[in-house]
């Protein structure tokens, strides 16, 4: 039995304990929440112990992984503590405010057989691993170029309160939603490297900027644009989609289906030439305890499965994921030098 | 509980196939009376039961409803609260209590200001989850009021939430405050079913209803096929079935067929725009019954 705790007890950190708190080699041991509301509830249900810091808590409970689901400011302190005590971690997306004190927490990891992983679940839909499998089976062929788009309704007006709209909390548009995109190009095409053409711009928040586009180029040669808003208020509910382009085919995917288009028939995996269409119920196999859809348990199941494992690899590691806090740290740099 | 229920999903941009259609229903329902024209149709047909979340074009529905009492005379309704996406804005701004507290706070129709502060400000914050729970069913069946309604579910991410943190009490006091403050059963939708039914009748609750994805290709419906049949099989409890047809991958004759088989399957609940289709759904389902 693997004993837990969260810290950041959430939106996330409460989905988080929900899906392990089922799961069979899990045992939750303790919460680490600032919310006296949230911490009289626990204390009401759960033999938990609750902490207000997080330091005590790590000090006095004795776990094996912990849950960081804080605003993401604050992952790089919390994150380096667990280090120290020699915890298993799974943070939040993303990963760390810099580049600097990502490097500094995945260099502490060196030699230290500790699993980490970090929250970027649309690794884990089942529509965006059938189109990466597709692509590193070479379907589509030589990939040309791609365009990685995430829209929603997260801030339809201008709001000064909540960590979301403070730029020093980890606000704003590129790390709650950009950050996905970026990463999902990463794992689609491997490290991006050069950034380009970008723009931030708010449309209704006073401090944090609402819409990021910007252009990225490859290692291995491929580029592609992506282009995030989050105040688009005629989407229902966050919505990515992305188009890639090869010079066998295209495939164009969102998380409930992917329609690709070949050249020629792919009689090896039924595919015609011509369009073809895959929808969720068809990839999607059923898992054994579902919250906020199945990508999020597939994560979490991983995760446990690592540390039973003793696998340091996990499918989004810290190292995985600063290559993304490295991408936004050069947009914002693109983006500043042509703006003076 | 009514063997057909008509779901609303169709009218505000929910597809579980495709986003793209959804979007393409939203437009095609962004005018109420074209939503009214479906259920009237599907009034015609005969069918006199339907079901709601509590997204804010509801309210409309409602006021024709009840404008038209004498037409609308043996209409049943099965509300499904909360309407989750409605909140999405306000936690992210505020957090989940913050946001709670707002909703609260800021619901001042009907003249219940000053005793819904008093309620809201007060316990929200200092009391426990069921007062805040019970706050919340008012504030949501609000819209609903004078229009009979015959159960009240409980939307599947709360469902699921509260499941997974193992609440259980939260279950039966939903129940219970349900029953006798709006005189109707409580229901539960779930992606988790089978475990859900074990927890319900854990704590008490009798012959509970629960919704589910029920299809035969799992569609979800975790964790798998055969765990659901088995508690079809095996428990007592009243199943309500949706996306029968697993968002187009089972044939509709199929779907009816398949739901057709378990006998704790009381009600099935779809999804239609178009005359025809209601009409073929509502036969396929009496033809197997």
């Amino acid at each position: 039995m693997l004993k837990g705790g969260v810290i950041g007890f959430g939106r996330m950190g409460l989905t988080h304990y929900s899906i392990l708190n089922t799961h069979p080699d899990v045992k939750f041991v303790a919460v680490c929440d600032p919310s006296r509301f949230i911490l009289k509830n626990l204390k009401r249900y759960t033999p938990l112990k609750l902490f207000t810091d997080y330091r005590k808590m790590l000090d006095e409970t004795d776990m094996d992984f912990v849950i960081v689901a804080t605003p993401t400011a604050s992952h790089a302190e919390i994150v380096k503590t667990a280090i120290e005590r020699g915890l298993h971690m799974f943070v939040e997306k993303p990963f760390s405010m810099t580049v600097e004190e990502g490097r500094e927490l995945v260099a502490m990891l060196e030699g230290k057989a500790l699993v980490n992983q970090v929250g970027y679940f649309l690794r884990f839909n089942e529509v965006f691993r059938a189109v990466k499998k597709l692509i590193a089976g070479g379907l589509i062929g030589e990939i040309v170029y791609y365009k990685n788009e995430m829209y929603g309704r997260t801030v339809l007006k201008a709001s000064k309160s909540g960590w979301r709209s403070k730029k020093g909390m980890g606000g704003g548009c590129m790390l709650d939603f950009a950050s996905h995109c970026i990463d999902f190009a990463d794992y689609l095409f491997g490290p991006a490297e050069q950034v380009s053409g970008s723009i931030l711009r708010s449309i209704y928040s006073p401090n944090v900027e609402d819409a990021v586009y910007t252009t990225l180029e490859h290692q291995n040669g491929v580029s592609g644009n992506i282009m995030v808003n989050w105040s688009d208020e005629s989407y229902r509910k966050p919505f990515n989609r992305i188009e890639v382009f090869g010079r066998k085919g295209k495939v164009i995917a969102d998380r409930q289906e992917y329609r690709l288009y070949l050249r020629e028939v792919d009689n090896n995996n039924h595919f015609e030439k011509g369009w073809n269409i895959r929808y969720l119920p068809e990839l999607e196999k059923g898992v054994r305890f579902s919250v906020r859809g199945s990508a999020y348990t597939n994560q979490l199941d991983h995760f446990i499965e690592c540390i039973k494992e003793k696998k340091m690899e996990t499918a989004c590691t810290f190292a995985d994921a600063l290559r993304t806090d490295f991408i936004i740290e050069k947009i914002k740099k693109d983006f500043a030098a042509r703006s003076t | 509980m009514d063997r057909i229920i008509l779901g609303d999903n169709q009218f505000f941009g929910v597809s579980h196939m495709s986003e793209e259609k959804g979007m393409a229903r939203a437009r095609k329902f962004q005018d109420i009376n074209a939503i009214i024209d479906v259920l009237d149709t599907a009034y015609e047909c005969g069918i006199r039961a339907f079901s709601f979340s509590t997204h804010d074009r509801v309210q409309q529905i409602c006021d024709h409803f009840r404008a038209g009492s004498q037409k609308y005379a043996d209409l049943r309704l099965y509300p499904v609260l909360p309407y989750a996406y409605k909140y999405a804005h306000l936690v992210n701004e505020k957090g989940i209590i913050g946001a709670i507290k707002d909703v609260v706070v800021s619901d001042n129709t009907a003249g219940q200001m000053v005793s819904v502060m008093t309620r809201g400000g007060a316990l929200v914050l200092k009391q426990n989850p069921i007062e805040t729970m019970k706050l919340l069913v008012d504030l949501e069946m609000k819209m609903f009021r004078d229009l009979n309604v015959k159960v009240i579910f409980l939307q599947n991410v709360v469902t699921d939430l509260l499941l997974g943190l193992g609440w259980a009490d939260i279950f039966s006091a939903f129940a219970t405050y349900v029953e006798q403050r709006y005189e109707a059963r409580a229901g539960f939708m779930t992606r988790n079913m089978p475990r859900l039914v074990d927890l319900l009748l854990g704590c008490g609750i009798q012959d509970p209803v629960v919704c589910s994805a029920i299809n035969k290709v799992g569609f979800q419906m975790n964790p798998d096929v055969a765990s659901y049949e088995e508690a079809l099989q095996t428990k007592p409890f009243q199943a309500l079935a949706m996306s029968i047809m697993a968002a187009g991958a089972v044939a509709p004759d199929k779907a009816v067929e398949y739901v057709a088989r378990f006998k704790n399957i009381k009600s099935i609940l779809f999804g239609a725009s178009t005359r025809a289709h209601i009409q073929q759904t509502k036969e396929l389902i009496e033809k197997f019954n």
